[in-house]
């Protein structure tokens, strides 16, 4: 999560924390292939199940970076009503784009610059290009879940949940539809699980990246 | 042999010619086949590279037809109609990028292979998925992919392309048909003349697609390409003749027809490189026939040459020539062959023949029983002579006389004893350098290398051989000898000299004058006379004759009462010719019947004419001893008379003594019949001949001629007087009219008027003169008997 500013988490938890007193707890999800191998760039979201109460976190930005020409993070995660902004952190010139219909935009932006911000009104997969650079592809994944993250490059994501009951749903730009491999229970002192996902050989997709530690932000 | 064919050289030149020229020509034809057929398979392997080339070519086109496909299907533009179900857009979109492929049709198939879009759809309608849908997906999701395949009966390179935006969202397929275009280009590519056309096979055959042939050969595609297997190169006949044909095979999309690639070669132009091959081969077909050629003259001459030189040989011999050069030269070089033995064995019998020649030779050139040459062979002795421009011979020509007698009284054997013997002696007494020849039965030619007067001289010696009798078998016989000689002169051929030389002995036989040289006033003969009598006919036709007539005057009343016609011949180149030249000579040749019955026609017409004129003038013309053999002389003389109404008076006809007496039955009768017709009969030169007076007694005669040698010098002539009184009262008790010629002075035309001779004939009166001056005379002229 450190992809997650500071201030954005803490008022995070903040707001968290008003309606539910309880506090959160890590769970530990990591995702394969069917292979057994881990898989980065999964969407992992903990959707609550009836009887667990979680307060619904504030609206947000996401940042969607671009650094040699690569879409940093490859795939993010965002919740109806956030706003996903876009920049340039390349010393090159970047034509982002895309034709999803909720978030369409087409943006040219100079080196090092700032992009624009779009809005993610509504649940959907928005697929992010680049008109200069056919490589890039990024993936904002909209989803209507109070806990939800992105696996790493070993395929694990640390969440923080309330206990209780969730349903667990899986995304990956390679397997391209959500996955539901069942339900998973958070204890006070929380919990981890493990999940394999079938998807697309790595190089059946275009615009993905056979190295696992690209599409991740830089240092 | 000429005539039937070659000769044996020329058989064996051309046989020889013949067998190296087939052989050669075999040797060229199979170098040909041989040439033809390793061309043929190389071009063949070469259509078979070209082919790979070629598919090759396709194969990269198509992939550049694919990476512009990739490269216009990341238009923004188009990414986003496509990604925003723009289809109208996207199609518009790719129609102008179709336009920039080389007018490829271009397709836009979603991703579970529905047609959305299409810019050239078929006549029947755009088709609901794409054909080929098993190519799209899988790893082919990322860059796309290229294929060959027919689609819409079209084989086609087709490119196909996902469209992202940026995930893949649709596919862009482009095709671009494999047209006539894109044979003609891989037609260019290659250096040779390959002509290309794509083919593919369809349910029922093969089809043709785009091809670089032209329409008549295009249509022949479909069953070439049945007839041949794949990766086969095959010579194959077509509409334009013999072609290397192979076909080729593309790879082609799963679920697509076979496509395939036909090659074609013209075998001619496969085999043009090759055309220098072929004159080489001329050349060594000719070459060889030329070697053969002179191999077999060459040949035919070391065969054919003796062959040729018996030939010369068999031509030597027949010409006469025995002594065989030409073998002669020929026969060392000559092995104990067969042929060598034919040449051996013919030059024995040329020998042979020689011999034989010489022996039959000598027979026909000599005399059997003196062995001296006969007359040919004197000929021909003194041809040679005077061909070789020796002197010329004068020639002495001895005649035996009485030899007839001697043989009637010896016997033929004695005789011909006696003759040989009589060569002998000849022989020793001419002496060397004479040569002596019996020319006849009784005459012995001897020529001699001397002068008129040497001869006559060397004449009188071999007559004087035959002053003594000659001695044979005990019996002393007596041999009259005479001889004739003619001078040299080379002007005469020595048959002529030998003629002259006959003509003195003649005269000397005759004479009994021993020895007689030729002397031209001697010779009766003259051999103008012969091309004189051969004119003569041809001058009585031509009126070269004309008839003088003489005058008779009636010694009584001193008038003219009749003429005798004669004949002159003026000659285009003699000129004037006397009686005497022509008339003894056309008696002899017999031509005297055409100058009498000429003489008869115009003497008579003459007579006519004159008693038309009021002269009653008689005719008399002469007729001579030939004609009294013609019986048809007489109806002459009648059609004659009868035709011009002549009274017998008008008419005489006068014949010589002799030329009764030759023949005195035939001439009573043809005279008999001539009075019959009624012509007098006149017999002239009366007292020359040995008349009978019998015949005279039995022939039809109405006059008697006194020859003129008895009236001339009648007037000095007492004895001449006696005769001719005698003649004119024998006349006239015969109850015959009697004539005197010759009458040149007026004493003799008194005498005769005395003697009471009926008519005279004379210069005194007249000579022979033209039947006008006659007529005058007839008219003013008139003779009075004055006594001398």
């Amino acid at each position: 999560m450190q992809s997650f500013s500071r201030p954005a988490l803490l008022t995070a938890l903040a707001l968290a924390l008003a309606p539910f007193p309880a506090f959160a707890a890590p769970v530990q999800v990591a995702v394969t292939d069917s292979a057994g191998n881990a898989l980065p760039h999964a969407v992992v979201a903990l959707v609550p199940a009836a009887g667990t109460s979680v307060p619904a976190p504030p609206p947000r930005t996401v940042v969607l970076d671009q650094r040699k020409e690569i879409f940093r993070p490859h795939v993010l995660v965002a919740r109806p009503g956030d706003t996903l902004a876009v920049r340039n952190g390349d010393a090159k010139k970047h034509h982002s784009y895309s034709f999803t219909p909720m978030a369409k935009f087409s943006a040219e932006m100079g080196p090092n610059s700032p992009g624009p911000e779009v809005a993610l009104p509504a649940v959907g997969e928005v697929a992010i290009g680049c008109n200069l650079h056919d490589g890039m592809l990024a993936y904002a994944v909209v989803v209507d879940a109070p806990v939800a993250g992105v696996t790493g490059p070993e395929g694990k994501v640390t969440l923080e949940a309330p206990a209780g009951a969730y349903t667990v749903r899986l995304w990956h730009p390679r397997g391209s539809r959500w996955d539901e491999p069942g339900k998973l229970e958070v204890a006070a002192s929380g919990a981890s699980a493990s999940y394999s996902l079938v998807v697309e050989p790595k190089s059946a997709e275009p615009g993905a990246y056979d190295d696992p530690e690209q599409g991740f932000p830089l240092p | 042999m000429r005539r039937h064919g070659l000769s044996f050289r020329g058989r064996v030149v051309v046989l020889l010619a013949a067998a190296i020229g087939a052989v050669q020509a075999f040797n060229a034809v199979a170098q040909y086949w041989v040439v033809r057929n390793a061309v043929l398979t190389r071009t063949g392997t070469e259509l078979a590279r070209a082919a790979e080339i070629f598919n090759g070519r396709v194969q990269v086109a198509t992939e550049q037809l694919g990476e512009t496909a990739r490269i216009l299907s990341l238009d923004f533009a188009l990414r986003e109609a496509v990604a925003t179900g723009e289809h109208e857009t996207a199609l518009s979109a790719l129609r102008n990028y179709g336009q920039r492929l080389n007018g490829a049709r271009m397709l836009l198939v979603s991703l579970d292979g529905h047609v959305m879009a299409d810019s050239q759809p078929p006549p029947s309608g755009p088709a609901a998925s794409f054909a080929y849908r098993s190519l799209l997906g899988g790893p082919a999701l990322r860059k796309g992919g290229t294929a060959l395949a027919v689609l819409d009966g079209q084989p086609s390179r087709l490119a196909y392309v996902p469209v992202l935006a940026p995930r893949a969202v649709g596919w862009v397929v482009a095709v671009l048909p494999l047209g006539a275009e894109d044979a003609a280009a891989l037609k260019a590519l290659s250096p040779v003349d390959i002509d290309v056309s794509f083919v593919w096979q369809s349910d029922d055959g093969w089809r043709a697609a785009g091809t670089s042939l032209d329409q008549a050969l295009a249509a022949t595609i479909p069953a070439t390409a049945a007839a041949l297997e794949p990766a086969v190169p095959m010579l194959r006949a077509d509409a334009d003749g013999d072609a290397v044909q192979y076909l080729g095979t593309f790879p082609v999309a799963a679920g697509s027809p076979p496509v395939g690639l036909l090659l074609r070669h013209r075998a001619d132009t496969a085999l043009e490189a090759y055309e220098p091959l072929v004159y080489a081969l001329l050349g060594v077909i000719l070459t060889g026939l030329a070697a053969g050629l002179g191999g077999g003259v060459l040949a035919a001459r070391t065969a054919a040459r003796p062959l040729g030189q018996l030939a010369k040989a068999a031509r030597d011999v027949e010409a006469g020539r025995y002594d065989l050069p030409t073998l002669a030269g020929a026969e060392p070089a000559v092995p104990a062959d067969e042929v060598g033995r034919a040449m051996q064995a013919f030059r024995q019998m040329a020998g042979a023949v020689s011999d034989r020649e010489r022996q039959v030779r000598h027979q026909a050139a000599h005399d059997g029983v003196t062995g001296l040459p006969n007359r040919q062979e004197l000929d021909r002795l003194l041809a040679e002579r005077a061909g070789q421009g020796a002197a010329p011979l004068s020639i002495v020509l001895l005649g035996l006389a009485r030899l007839a007698e001697l043989n009637n009284t010896l016997g033929h054997g004695l005789g011909d004893r006696l003759v040989a013997r009589v060569g002998d002696l000849l022989r020793d007494a001419a002496g060397p350098g004479a040569l002596v020849a019996r020319v006849a039965d009784n005459r012995f030619a001897v020529a001699l290398p001397a002068g008129e007067e040497q001869a006559a001289e060397a004449a009188r010696r071999l007559v004087g051989v035959f002053d003594a009798p000659v001695a044979l078998d005990g019996l002393a016989i007596d041999v009259q000898a005479g001889a004739g000689v003619a001078g040299r002169d080379p002007a005469l051929t020595p048959r002529e000299l030998l003629r002259r030389a006959d003509v003195a002995l003649y005269l000397a036989l005759q004479h009994d004058h021993g020895v007689t040289t030729y002397a031209p006033g001697l010779d009766p003969y003259r051999p103008e006379d012969v091309s004189l009598m051969s004119e003569l006919r041809a001058g009585v036709e031509r009126g070269e004759m004309a008839l003088r007539y003489q005058p008779k005057v009636d010694l009584r009343g001193g008038r003219v009462v009749g003429a005798e016609a004669l004949a002159r011949w003026t000659h285009p180149r003699h000129g004037f010719l006397p009686p005497d030249r022509f008339i003894p000579l056309a008696e002899e040749t017999g031509n005297i019947r055409h100058l009498t019955r000429w003489a008869l026609s115009t003497a008579l017409a003459q007579a006519a004419a004159w008693r038309t004129a009021g002269l009653d003038l008689g005719v008399a013309v002469n007729v001579s001893a030939r004609d009294l053999a013609d019986a048809g002389m007489a109806d002459l003389v009648r059609g004659l008379m009868g035709d011009l109404r002549l009274p017998p008076r008008n008419v005489t006809v006068e014949v010589t003594e002799g030329a009764v007496m030759r023949d005195p039955d035939a001439a009573v009768a043809v005279l008999r019949r001539m009075a019959d017709a009624g012509a007098r009969v006149s017999v002239d030169d009366f007292g020359t001949g040995h008349s009978s007076l019998a015949y005279l007694r039995k022939l039809p005669v109405s006059e008697l001629k006194v020859d003129k040698s008895f009236v001339l010098k009648l007037a000095s002539s007492p004895t001449d007087q006696a005769v001719v009184k005698a003649v004119v009262e024998l006349g006239h008790a015969l109850d015959l009219s009697v004539v005197a010629e010759g009458v040149e002075d007026a004493g003799a035309f008194a005498l005769l008027a005395g003697m009471g001779c009926d008519l005279a004939q004379g210069y005194h009166m007249g000579r022979p003169m033209p039947a006008a001056d006659l007529a005058a005379l007839a008219v003013g002229a008139r003779w009075d008997a004055v006594p001398a």
